[in-house]
């Protein structure tokens, strides 16, 4: 029979006291007293029973329980004491209570170890979530992005709950200028945002995960679709979950929502080159298929993309210098070396005037060659306006003929006398001031000058302009005497002595032969302007000066000196390559596009890791594509573009770019922060008060 | 309704609710929202919560429900928030002194929660299939019985004129043995090779004994028994007892350092 360690009846089993503090130090020898400890831990070890008197019977009686041995033998004293005393204990402390001490003991541990922390220079370690990103290492002060940093201790408890407001969200801006809509999506402005928005919802279909996520962010985006920077880049990170997004981010807000680059993006459109023509004008296809096989240009031709284009650092194309690439052959072209026309731009003319009828009329416009048979040059109609006392006699000027005045009124006829008087002045004063003369008139009539580039008369030399005057007026010194002591313009006969061809340098060439290295030269009764070379400084001053907006809106005559030098068959050939755009101004465009990050809508492309995928190299994907590339540029139109390259298709990109073999997430290839550069962005003094 | 059936909807409820708060959180991510700003404030109320339960149970006036209701609220919120600390730390290890501080006792508080559960849904039958089941106060007093009634045995056959076989076996092997809990995790892992081997070797000395050694052998054995059957309940009633003191101290330094971390928060994140 098996036999219980335990028994349950009051006579066999101590009262055990397990909700009470302390225990019986004795418990496990089974031999604890009656009593128990006191509440304080006390033993209270006394007498093993408590005798009794049973009714109707004289004697104690022993109450010593079965477990403590049964009655004694020799039972209670005479005074009803048990004669048997307990031996003391050492009380034990109840497990409940231990428990909870040891509960109380860790709260202490961790309240000691967050005061310590948070009172001593240690409270930094405590509230550290992590390092900076090396892009924002050099900061040290929390304070300069954390603005609840500076008041330390318990201040932070209120000002966690009670009026906070969420400056720290647009603290990034303090060194980061992100321009006009800094937390709007892609820093462009709502209008922009909500045209393009309509513009793509009109062609897509509505999606219900879409209507889900518009009804969601509508519940939680209540302050006008601000985005903060921070809802982005999480900071106290690696430099890479700095600058990463997720794809599904991106796809919360677009209306065409896709799963990948194969998977639902949209087909390219016209991609690699830009819905506008190129800023240059140069036909690949022309050159490689014709250009490059003429053994003319056998020394000059180019085998392969990379004769013209250079990889950057960072992994964009860009195109070497046109002396690197095309001077070769196309400098000839720049001074007209086989032209035939003439091969320089009239600067200044005289035209011609029929002196008969003004002779006649004693019109008093002193000397005036009869050889003279050109009209007024652009040039000159603009230098004169320059004049108030001749500007608008200028534009009566225009509506007439100078050849045949013997219709014309008196006051025509004066306009006539001013605007020769005007010519001869200015050829006097040129002569006898030199180029600065130019400069001076401009800054007359507060035309802002380049300070590089002031080549408005390129190189002039004094003899040409000398002998200019002394050959078309050999007593204009006289003359322009006599004007200025009288003040007034005489109508005394006009001096119609012949002009001799003298200042012609015998036995020497003279005018365009005379200029083969360009620069100025004198032919009949026209000042010539040769260009140089290419950049020549005549003619990128006179282009970038006529191409600004202000010039052309105060002196509309300037654009007849613009389409004098951008036309194409114009001396120097700027336009065969450069081409001219009409935007806020007609002006030429002076250098290809440079892909960088500030451009809008840019895709980004690194052609150092793709170069080598290719057998055929470049044109792997770039492709040439027989078009009138050129017929294009007849317009000015930079719509109208045929490109000499075939677009490239999204699967070509897709066939890597799958999301398995290479990333096709979406900031992979697009950039969210469209209008700026985030470096150029940077304010430097502002980086400079974060480090302390 | 049976308690299969009961667990079933508990846990669909559970499954219903984290997949709810999955899509949620799912929708707020990707709509540039804070996730650790919603979860953490959901992580630190079921926190509080869960905490909160041991004070609810022992409420005496004002009883919303009875203690299992609240024990099992407690476990499912448990679970419910291992579910939110994932949202809310991103499946990301945590870089700061705190950050990594709250996550490990997370952890560890979730390792302790679920080592509690088990031990209370199986320590309990293990007990019961053992034998006899006996207070845990009084198995102090009863080793010590056990111990008594063998030094007697011992000193009985001594004066009988045993062999000092059993003397020397006793005073080797069992004195040991019989004086404090033996075999602690074995009987936790309910291994019982220990007590086999011991059994064995007290059964070869069956040869080295006559008649009257032998049944104080048997004895010997019987109180053997009995005493790795004290130590089995010893073991787990020990750990029954007292795995309490690793879970709520965690509980309170958890729940100490979320606040912190909850001022931090509120002070300096940007969004």
């Amino acid at each position: 029979m098996k036999k219980w360690l335990q028994a349950f009846d009051f006579q066999r089993t101590d009262y055990d006291r397990i909700t009470q503090k302390w225990q019986c130090g004795n418990q496990h020898l089974g031999q604890t007293c009656v009593d128990g400890p006191t509440r304080k831990g006390k033993c209270q070890a006394g007498p093993m029973c408590r005798p009794v008197k049973l009714p109707g019977m004289n004697k104690w009686v022993c109450t010593r329980t079965k477990k403590a041995g049964g009655k004694c033998q020799d039972g209670p004293l005479a005074n009803g004491a048990c004669c048997l005393v307990v031996k003391k204990c050492k009380p034990q402390l109840n497990s409940r209570f231990k428990k909870r001490r040891i509960a109380a003991l860790v709260c202490f541990i961790g309240i000691t170890i967050i005061s310590v922390m948070g009172g001593t220079d240690y409270y930094r370690t405590l509230i550290d979530p992590g390092p900076l990103s090396a892009s924002h290492s050099h900061i040290t002060d929390c304070g300069a992005c954390h603005h609840a940093f500076h008041q330390k201790g318990l201040s932070w408890i209120p000002l966690a709950f009670l009026g906070r407001k969420n400056s720290d969200q647009e603290v990034c801006l303090t060194c980061h200028n992100m321009g006009e809509n800094p937390l709007l999506p892609h820093n462009l402005s709502s209008k922009i945002l909500a045209a393009k928005t309509q513009e793509v919802l009109k062609k897509s279909i509505k999606s219900t995960s879409l209507t889900i996520n518009q009804s969601i962010r509508q519940t939680f985006f209540s302050d006008q679709n601000k985005m903060s920077c921070v809802l982005c880049h999480k900071e106290h990170n690696s430099q890479r979950e700095l600058t990463q997004v997720s794809d599904v981010a991106c796809q919360s807000c677009h209306v065409n929502q896709f799963d990948g680059l194969k998977n639902g993006h949209p087909d390219f459109k016209q991609f690699p080159s830009q819905i506008n023509k190129t800023r240059m004008v140069f036909d690949h296809v022309k050159h490689f298929n014709e250009y490059y096989s003429d053994k003319k240009y056998l020394q000059y031709t180019k085998k392969d993309c990379l004769d013209c284009h250079y990889l950057t650092s960072s992994g964009q194309m860009r195109h070497l210098s046109f002396e690197n690439t095309c001077q070769g052959c196309h400098q000839d072209q720049i001074t007209g070396k086989n032209r035939l026309t003439e091969k320089g731009i009239p600067f200044f003319a005289l035209p011609q005037l029929d002196l008969e009828t003004l002779k006649a009329k004693h019109i008093p416009i002193g000397e005036w060659p009869e050889q003279a048979e050109s009209e007024l040059t652009p040039f000159s109609l603009f230098i004169l306006g320059l004049f108030p006392e001749l500007k608008d006699k200028i534009s009566h000027l225009k509506e007439m003929d100078l050849e045949d005045l013997s219709e014309a009124t008196h006051d025509e006829l004066m306009v006539v006398n001013s605007v020769a008087w005007g010519l001869k002045s200015f050829l006097y004063d040129f002569s006898r001031m030199g180029p600065k003369f130019i400069i001076d008139i401009f800054a007359k009539n507060e035309i802002k000058l380049d300070d590089k580039n002031l080549n408005y008369v390129e190189l002039m030399s004094e003899d040409t302009l000398v002998s200019a005057k002394n050959h078309w007026f050999p007593n204009l010194d006289q003359e322009m005497q006599r004007q200025s002591e009288q003040g007034l313009l005489l109508s005394n006969k006009i001096n119609n002595h012949s002009l001799s061809q003298a200042l012609v340098t015998s036995d020497s060439v003279t005018g365009e032969s005379w200029a083969q290295l360009g620069g100025w030269y004198r032919e009949n009764y026209i000042l010539y302007y040769k260009p140089k070379y290419h950049k020549d400084p005549f003619m990128v001053s006179w282009l970038k000066l006529l191409g600004q907006a202000e010039i052309q809106a105060k002196f509309p005559s300037t654009q007849e000196i613009f389409k004098l030098l951008a036309a194409k068959q114009s001396p120097g050939s700027c336009t065969k390559c450069h081409t001219v755009e009409k935007k806020n101004s007609t002006k030429l465009i002076w250098a290809p596009l440079v892909h960088d990050r500030s451009m809008p809508h840019q895709a980004l492309f690194n052609h150092s890791s793709h170069l080598n995928l290719f057998e055929e190299g470049c044109k792997g994907c770039h492709q040439f594509n027989d078009s009138d590339y050129l017929g294009s540029f007849e317009s000015n139109d930079r719509r109208k573009f045929a490109s000499s390259f075939k677009y490239l298709e999204k699967t070509q990109c897709a066939q890597c770019h799958d999301g398995k073999k290479v990333f096709d997430s979406c900031t992979g290839c697009h950039q969210y922060h469209v209008s700026y550069n985030l470096l150029k962005s940077l304010n430097s003094a502002a980086i400079e008060s974060g480090i302390e | 309704m049976t308690l299969v059936k009961q667990r079933f909807l508990k846990i669909s409820v559970l499954l219903i609710l984290t997949i709810l708060v999955s899509i949620w959180f799912y929708q707020l991510k990707i709509n540039f929202r804070n996730i650790a700003f919603y979860s953490g404030w959901i992580l630190f109320l079921v926190i509080l919560l869960g905490f909160l339960f041991s004070g609810f149970r022992k409420l005496p006036f004002f009883s919303l429900a009875n203690v299992r209701f609240w024990s099992q609220l407690h476990i499912y919120l448990g679970l419910f928030a291992i579910v939110i600390f994932c949202w809310h730390i991103d499946l990301k290890v945590p870089k700061g002194f705190l950050e990594t501080l709250i996550t490990l006792l997370f952890i560890f508080l979730v390792i302790t929660g679920t080592i509690g559960l088990y031990i209370y849904r199986t320590f309990a039958k293990r007990l019961t299939d053992r034998g006899e089941e006996v207070i845990y106060e009084r198995i102090a007093e009863y080793r010590q019985q056990i111990k008594n009634q063998a030094e007697n045995l011992i000193g009985e056959a001594e004066e009988a004129g045993c062999s000092h076989v059993l003397k020397k076996y006793y005073q080797d092997c069992l004195v040991s043995f019989l004086s404090a809990p033996r075999n602690f995790f074995s009987h936790l892992l309910e291994r019982g090779h220990h007590r086999y081997n011991l059994l064995i070797e007290m059964r070869d000395l069956n040869r080295y004994l006559n008649g009257s050694e032998r049944e104080v052998l048997r004895t010997l054995i019987r109180l053997v028994k009995q005493k790795d059957d004290l130590d089995y309940h010893y073991s787990l009633q020990f750990v029954l007892k007292n795995w309490l003191s690793l879970h709520v101290p965690l509980a309170l330094l958890l729940f100490l350092f979320s606040s912190v971390h909850l001022v931090l928060v509120m002070n300096f994140t940007g969004a």
